[in-house]
């Protein structure tokens, strides 16, 4: 009983910074037909921007708590300049290119970035423990448990209901539904698609940067820690369907908890769960589990 | 009100039109005629501002909106029927209806739903269902009437009769009947001018991406004057050796 | 034509005979200057706690080095006179393009030696290329046994001792400070370094400290894999109280985080083989009591060690780049140092500017002083050395604001290592005959 419940909040909360690092790739394909590599910048420049003022202002006598603002801010900061300038200066000229082409760029622009991160930042790790170590711990089950983890299965949840909300109750979200059906009748309808491509793309971006800088108290922030991020958030975006904002959190769900039971239970099996749903839901269904309609004629 | 000055339009470096002109006054219906990958359905994205222009110019109240962007167009008052209809499945016929009043921002977008299920009661009856539930020929009319919600002067139908079922192509033509008498300018893109030719003002013809202006050909076999078209000189390049209006109306009876 | 077919094949010639004259070791005459490739991860996640320090130190050793400022034995100007010129390469990037810019570095730039490479993916992948092309290579910080237990070479040498001596020193380590430990875990990194380690070490445990358990769910988290907290339930929940890890980079450092905040070291004791650049980065929030060890006579084991070479290298090193110097930085300097010695000798003994082949003559079966320590290129054919590992109890020293390790005990290399031509594995498994501890 007791592994059970850590399985279940083990599963849940990696389930959850699954969701949160995979959200804003999922959105951006979603609408723009993009793969965005660049996506894992979005998350290391997004955690280093948070560990990088956390320690300033940390050290400069503010309060632990202040570290919450500052993990937003980072967030949005990251996400509109980082995210404005690639949309505006690389992906604006490329959208009539094919998408191999748009994929490569973002791929480009993931290497840059990674570079400008060591000149920047330099090699040494940036830490971030404060708004963790202020929530504390609680003892679950047996199990002691650190709340910020459980802070963010929260922030998944909301995460989640903020975009369900925008897209499924708002003027806003029957339009990027047009677009996402087909962008030319978009523009027919007189739908500003260009704009909507920079909404998409900057709200993806933050959606990166907040996972990164969610994630931030959590980790060592060293270089390279957006590659990883790529290929775990690109199996649970191919998982759920690529586009798919159910699709992100059911693969999320999918992997997260699987993975805790075999962490728990047959540990050598770890690496293999991820890649093992991945393939098992291919082979049902190629397009994922929860692949909107791509501009079928009906 | 919409005057097409030459223009030419290249679609990844292929020429699709060359020197395509036409003009449409408001309360006019006007036929551009021509087989499938004659240039029709460009034609109209050119309009729309879904396909750019190289050169020329397009007008619309005299205004140059040869550059402007769709939603520029739209708010103008130009709506657009795609051939394929590519209606939002997972969307009711009302929702499609609407789209282009969220984006454009119509004010008076109430009024203006008012006005098209009156004008096509029928789309009031499906108007909750979503777009998949509904048959070819009612999809057909959901994207008539989603043209209009932004088009309240011009339309710009890509084959609106197209596999459509004899009865159904009865019912459009009423429909566009109605507009026109309201006072809408359509242009009405076909292969085939046999459904429409009754209510055509006009006739142009296109051809390998290039427009002249034919004569009419009524199905009692009079033949109307065209009124005011461009003269087949002007609407054909140098290089494309204008042809008699009488060789291209033989093949549409 | 057949004028112009001449004169660029008398050019031809007359270039040839030049490059033959110019070539590295083609005339034995006294030589300014050598160049010497140096690789270590400079960007990516091992560039901050490995490839930087590791660099540094050599940077350091090299320029003293040169100018004959390091203290004795080793005061004597140059490499055989000569000045060391470094050529800095970056690691990363995948064992691929580590062996072309291996190539490169001889084929090309024409070094006259390389020196470095911290993952054992990547030695293994340029050894055989080193070996191929005929370049004096040294290792200095990978630590798989199989480079010199699989392999024969003549060109490659390894200043630092391989892995199975910090799993068997850490072992014992265990058995003399925790003997009644009753069972045991691990989180090591799911791949060669990671898997080895915990093999290793649960072989060398099931031998020193036999009535201790080992667990059925040992935790193999992906390597960079950054979130620990299922890994942390569940060693947790295991009974097992003694935590092995063999964790480097981020990763160490990721995980402390991640399992200070839940109280995990209050009831564990870990063991870190490998981490102890996250006692420095990480400061007071590195938990106390934490087994701790440096493969090797380096890093913060031997930080208070007085003797002239070790206070220089601490001093000039935290001057030069305002940090303490880490294993890494030991690693590569012993590396250069081993370079220097040889070839030093090779100039002694030959006289005069001394030809690869005498380098190597020379190095082979080297003992030397090192830092704060001693060196014995004792195995794989005088190639591969062995030296002491030791392990230490960490502690947050409040006065002085830095971090310390106590208790620290030295295991002798010939307890730790197996005799020459013995698979260390092998020798493991039948219970380490020959072993004198």
């Amino acid at each position: 009983m007791q592994t059970i419940v850590a399985v279940l909040i083990d599963g849940l909360s990696y389930s959850s910074y699954l969701f949160i690092v995979s959200v804003g790739l999922t959105i951006i394909f979603g609408v723009m037909k993009i793969l965005n590599v660049a996506h894992g910048s979005f998350y290391a420049w997004g955690a280093y921007a948070a560990a990088y003022f956390i320690g300033l202002f940390h050290g400069m006598g503010f309060p632990h708590w202040f570290g919450f603002v500052l993990i937003a801010v980072s967030a949005v900061a990251v996400g509109a300049i980082i995210g404005l300038a690639i949309e505006r200066i690389i992906l604006r000229k490329m959208y009539e290119h094919e998408e191999v082409h748009i994929l490569l760029a973002t791929f480009g622009v993931f290497l840059i970035l990674e570079d400008v991160i060591l000149l920047v930042f330099g090699v040494n790790p940036y830490f971030a423990y404060q708004p963790m170590a202020l929530l504390g711990s609680v003892k679950i089950a047996g199990v002691t448990r650190d709340v910020y983890s459980l802070t963010l299965i929260g922030l998944a949840i909301v995460i989640a209901l903020a975009c369900w909300l925008c897209l499924a109750r708002s003027k806003w979200g029957k339009i990027l539904k047009v677009v996402i059906f087909d962008r030319e009748i978009g523009l027919a309808m007189g739908i500003n698609v260009n704009a909507v491509y920079v909404y998409t793309f900057v709200a993806g971006a933050m959606l990166g940067a907040l996972g990164g800088a969610a994630i931030a108290p959590t980790l060592s922030v060293s270089p390279g820690i957006g590659i990883d991020v790529i290929v775990l958030s690109f199996a649970v975006v191919v998982i759920g369907g690529m586009g798919s904002i159910a699709g992100a959190i059911i693969g999320a769900l999918m992997v997260g908890l699987l993975r805790a039971t075999a962490v728990h239970f047959v540990p050598e099996l770890e690496l293999f769960v991820i890649f093992a749903v991945m393939a098992a839901v291919l082979m049902v269904r190629p397009e994922g589990l929860f692949a909107p309609a791509r501009a079928r004629r009906i | 009100m919409l005057e097409v000055h030459r223009i030419d339009v290249d679609i990844a470096s292929v020429s699709i039109l060359r020197n395509a002109a036409l003009d449409l006054q408001a309360g006019q219906m006007v036929g551009l005629i021509g087989r499938n990958g004659a240039g029709k359905t460009t034609f109209l994205r050119a309009i729309m501002g879904l396909a750019s222009i190289r050169s020329g110019q397009v007008t619309f109240d005299h205004a140059d909106i040869t550059q402007a962007p769709p939603q520029r167009r739209a708010l103008l008052g130009i709506g657009y029927m795609p051939e394929d209809r590519r209606l939002v499945p997972s969307m009711t016929a009302e929702d499609n209806i609407t789209v282009p009043a969220w984006s454009v921002g119509i004010p008076d977008q109430e009024d203006r739903l008012a006005w098209i299920y009156d004008v096509m009661p029928e789309t009031k009856v499906f108007r909750h269902r979503p777009a998949s539930s509904l048959s070819g020929g009612q999809q057909k009319l959901v994207a008539l009437a989603r043209a209009l919600m932004a088009g309240n002067r011009l339309l710009l139908l890509d084959e609106p009769s197209e596999g459509v079922a004899p009865a159904l192509a009865r019912r459009m033509s009423e429909i566009l009947h109605t507009l026109k008498d309201d006072g809408l300018g359509i242009l009405i893109a076909e292969s085939n001018v046999r459904h429409c030719a009754d209510l055509m003002d006009r006739m142009f013809a296109i051809e390998r991406g290039a427009v002249e202006s034919r004569p009419l050909r009524r199905k009692n076999g009079g033949t109307v004057p065209v009124a005011g078209a461009i003269p087949v000189a002007d609407a054909s390049p140098a290089g494309v050796p204008a042809r008699a209006s009488g060789e291209l109306a033989g093949d549409s009876t | 034509m057949h004028s112009m077919f001449n004169r660029v094949h008398r050019l031809a010639l007359g270039l040839g005979v030049l490059a033959t004259a110019l070539g590295p070791y083609g005339a034995v005459t006294a030589k300014d200057s050598i160049d010497v490739g140096v690789v270590a991860f400079l960007s990516g996640p091992a560039a901050g706690p490995f490839g930087v320090p590791g660099k540094n130190g050599a940077e350091l050793v090299i320029d003293a080095i040169n100018a004959g400022t390091l203290p004795a034995p080793y005061d004597t100007a140059g490499f055989a006179g000569a000045t060391l010129n470094p050529i800095h390469i970056d690691e990363s990037g995948g064992n691929a393009k580590q062996v072309a810019e291996y190539r490169n570095l001889v084929e090309k730039q024409g070094v006259d030696a390389v020196i470095g490479y911290i993952s054992s993916g990547t030695c293994l992948a340029v050894t055989p290329v080193a070996e191929e092309l005929k370049k004096l290579t040294i290792l200095s910080v990978c630590g798989t046994p199989r480079i010199f237990e699989d392999g024969d070479w003549t060109h490659i040498f390894r200043t630092q001792a391989h892995a199975v001596g910090d799993s068997i020193a850490a072992a014992l380590y265990v058995r003399d400070n925790f003997g009644d430990v009753a069972g045991y875990t691990g989180i090591n990194q799911n791949y060669a370094w990671g898997q080895d380690s915990w093999k290793s070490f649960s072989l060398a445990m099931g031998h020193f400290v036999p009535k201790a358990e080992v667990s059925s769910t040992p935790q193999f988290p992906k390597i960079f894999a950054g979130q620990y907290g299922t890994e942390i339930s569940t060693l947790a929940l295991d009974d097992a109280e003694l935590v092995h890890s063999s964790f480097w980079d981020g990763d160490i450092e990721a995980f402390v985080v991640q399992a200070k905040v839940r109280g995990f070291f209050d009831n564990k004791q870990f063991l870190s083989t490998v981490g102890a650049s996250a006692i420095d980065s990480l400061g007071s929030e590195f938990p106390d009591g934490t087994i701790i060890g440096t493969r090797g006579e380096i890093g913060i084991l031997v930080r208070e060690k007085s003797g002239p070479l070790n206070t220089w290298f601490v001093n000039a090193y935290r001057e030069r780049y305002g940090a303490w110097p880490l294993g890494p930085s030991y690693q590569y300097a012993q590396a250069v140092l081993a370079l220097k010695i040889a070839m030093d000798k090779a100039a002694r003994d030959h006289g005069g500017f001394p030809t690869q082949d005498q380098v190597i003559a020379a190095m082979k079966g080297l003992s030397f002083e090192t830092f704060a320590g001693r060196i014995e290129l004792a195995l794989g054919n005088g190639h591969q050395a062995v030296h002491p590992v030791g392990y230490g109890i960490t502690r947050w020293n409040d006065e002085t604001g830095e971090p310390e390790v106590t208790n620290i005990t030295f295991y002798p290399s010939k307890c730790i290592y197996p005799p020459a031509g013995k698979p260390s594995l092998d020798w493991l498994a039948e219970g380490m005959p020959g072993s004198d501890c």
